[in-house]
């Protein structure tokens, strides 16, 4: 059973790719943004199912467990905060691209800003914290097809396998068939999920009831602050990472690039400023009850592992089996988006500038793809020898991101940004989350904030004062 | 850009408020389906932040 639902997936996977593929791919725009012709439909579920990682499946189910609802206020609220920033960058992104033909985020800051220095700081900064976030998806993956197939595929091998199907239909159509996956993997995310909790909660005698029972045991876990966990400056700290760190990411600010007009991008935003609130409380549903069933876990993997033990025991298996292709999916269709991304970001202001020979669009592509090939065995090498944990990974990899907010911000809004103080502001922002993650500065100093309000906050003095002094020239 | 400075204001409020109601000490009681009753004040904070954002969407951004 485990092996006929997962083999129709991976068939519903390579089928949606073909159907991306059908149209010629012979420019960049076609490989790279799907020729800037996304509707609202295909364009929200990109967001989303590119958004929403397989830490949504499983690591919201985990937290939940261990911090209650109050992670999940952290999160819907912090989601929809971050479609506010969608808005600020992203309707100028989609003009821009419009009007001037960027592909790429750099490309954009680049000619933009008219310089170089902040061109390759921006550059080396997005693709530095973006190649951890890569290496936990076939890390996760691994691990899930090696719970699904009873350890009959192992983790190492199933990481291979995923990454090699992954690659294929990304070769195959670039931005197109990720699209068109990605509404699959987004659908069945959602159906998945819903049924998931109500299956859970039927058999546990409703929510109501099932409620009641945690509350006797556990009433922290319906408390605001989790037990004294979600200090004000972690609740501060938190809705500022979301707002800045979501639109950074790679393979959503290309995104921006791709809807076919500006009414279909405002319509996609508001979709997803809307989904959080209903979607997000789900697994956190399921691991809140989980404290029923399963009422002393304590190892990290125990707690990650929480929804698929709840599905275990109250589910039948072939429902066990689906809901965990559904997390597949999430897995796939973020390191696909990731992928792609990265090659592009290669090809357009890596290679291309160092060419000295002029290299056609239809080459352009080709490189495209074996960026896809090196970057996913890179991601794989890293994975099969992990630098920390996931929660580690991600902690770090999004406050990096989020430095390059305030930059991006600038840059597109006020034409008298000085490129010089953005360049040095985002390095600062980085040295600040990497001495505070590495334990050089103490977060007393920092008045218990997490790395990312004191980075933002410098970094945006830097530029503030820098713009000042020294305006940028028109 | 008068305009602007506007948004910013009600942006920042809401912001604030949610802050103001994230740091809130309440009693943990339970509400409708069994969840927190807090929640349901979030879910309001939320509906309203996804108001302003469809009224900046169509009045601002044109």
């Amino acid at each position: 059973m485990v092996y006929i639902i997962l083999i129709s997936y991976l068939a519903l996977t390579f089928w949606s790719s073909l159907i991306g593929s059908k149209t010629k791919n012979e420019t960049p725009e076609s490989y790279f943004l799907a020729d800037r012709n996304l509707g609202v439909i295909t364009l929200f579920f990109t967001l989303i199912a590119t958004n929403f990682s397989a830490f949504f499946f499983l690591g919201f189910a985990g937290v939940g467990y261990k911090l209650g609802y109050s992670f999940y206020a952290e999160m819907a609220f912090g989601t929809t905060l971050a479609a506010l920033s969608f808005f600020l960058i992203g309707n100028k992104v989609w003009k821009l691209g419009k009007e001037k033909g960027y592909i790429t985020p750099i490309e954009l800051i680049h000619k933009e800003s008219n310089n170089s220095f902040l061109k390759w700081v921006y550059l080396i900064t997005m693709m530095l914290f973006t190649f951890p976030y890569i290496a936990i998806q076939p890390q996760g993956a691994g691990i899930l097809l090696e719970s699904l197939t009873q350890e009959e595929i192992s983790s190492h091998w199933g990481a291979i396998l995923l990454t090699i199907i992954i690659i294929i239909y990304v070769l195959i159509g670039g931005m197109k068939s990720v699209a068109k996956t990605d509404v699959k993997q987004g659908v069945m995310m959602i159906i998945l999920m819903i049924a998931a909790v109500f299956a859970i909660a039927y058999q546990l005698g409703g929510l109501d009831e099932a409620h009641q029972k945690v509350f006797d045991i556990k009433p922290e876990l319906f408390s605001k602050d989790a037990g004294g966990k979600y200090t004000p400056q972690k609740w501060f700290s938190v809705c500022i990472l979301w707002i800045a760190c979501v639109p950074m990411f790679p393979q959503l600010f290309m995104r921006f690039f791709i809807s076919k007009d500006l009414k279909t991008f405002k319509t996609s935003t508001l979709l997803y400023a809307i989904i959080p609130f209903f979607l997000f409380l789900l697994p956190v549903i399921i691991g809140v009850l989980g404290h029923l069933s399963f009422p002393d876990l304590s190892t990290k993997k125990e707690i990650d592992y929480i929804l698929p033990k709840m599905l275990v025991e109250h589910t039948a298996p072939w429902f066990y089996t689906l809901v965990m292709t559904g997390a597949l999916a999430a897995f796939m269709s973020t390191l696909d988006s990731q992928l792609l991304a990265l090659s592009t970001i290669t090809t357009r202001d890596i290679y291309l500038p160092f060419s000295k020979k002029k290299i056609s669009l239809q080459q352009q592509v080709n490189i495209g793809r074996i960026g896809v090939i090196i970057f996913a065995f890179i991601g794989l090498i890293i994975a099969l020898n992990p630098i920390g944990t996931i929660e580690e990974i991600i902690k770090m990899a999004f406050s990096g991101l989020a430095v390059l907010f305030p930059t991006t911000l600038f840059v597109l809004h006020y034409k008298k940004t000085n490129a010089t103080a953005c360049a040095i502001s985002i390095i600062v922002g980085e040295l600040i989350i990497i001495g505070m993650n590495m334990g050089w500065i103490s977060k007393e100093s920092v008045l218990g904030f997490d790395a990312v309000v004191p980075a933002l906050f410098l970094s945006t003095l830097i530029i503030i004062i820098g713009s000042i002094l020294y305006p940028k020239n028109k | 850009m008068e305009k602007g400075k506007t948004w910013l204001i009600i942006f920042s409020s809401i912001f604030l408020l949610s802050q103001f109601y994230f740091f809130k000490k309440d009693d943990t009681s339970l509400g409708i389906l069994g969840f927190p009753s807090w929640i349901y004040s979030i879910l309001f904070l939320q509906f309203l932040l996804i108001f302003f954002i469809y009224l900046f969407n169509k009045k601002y951004w044109k």
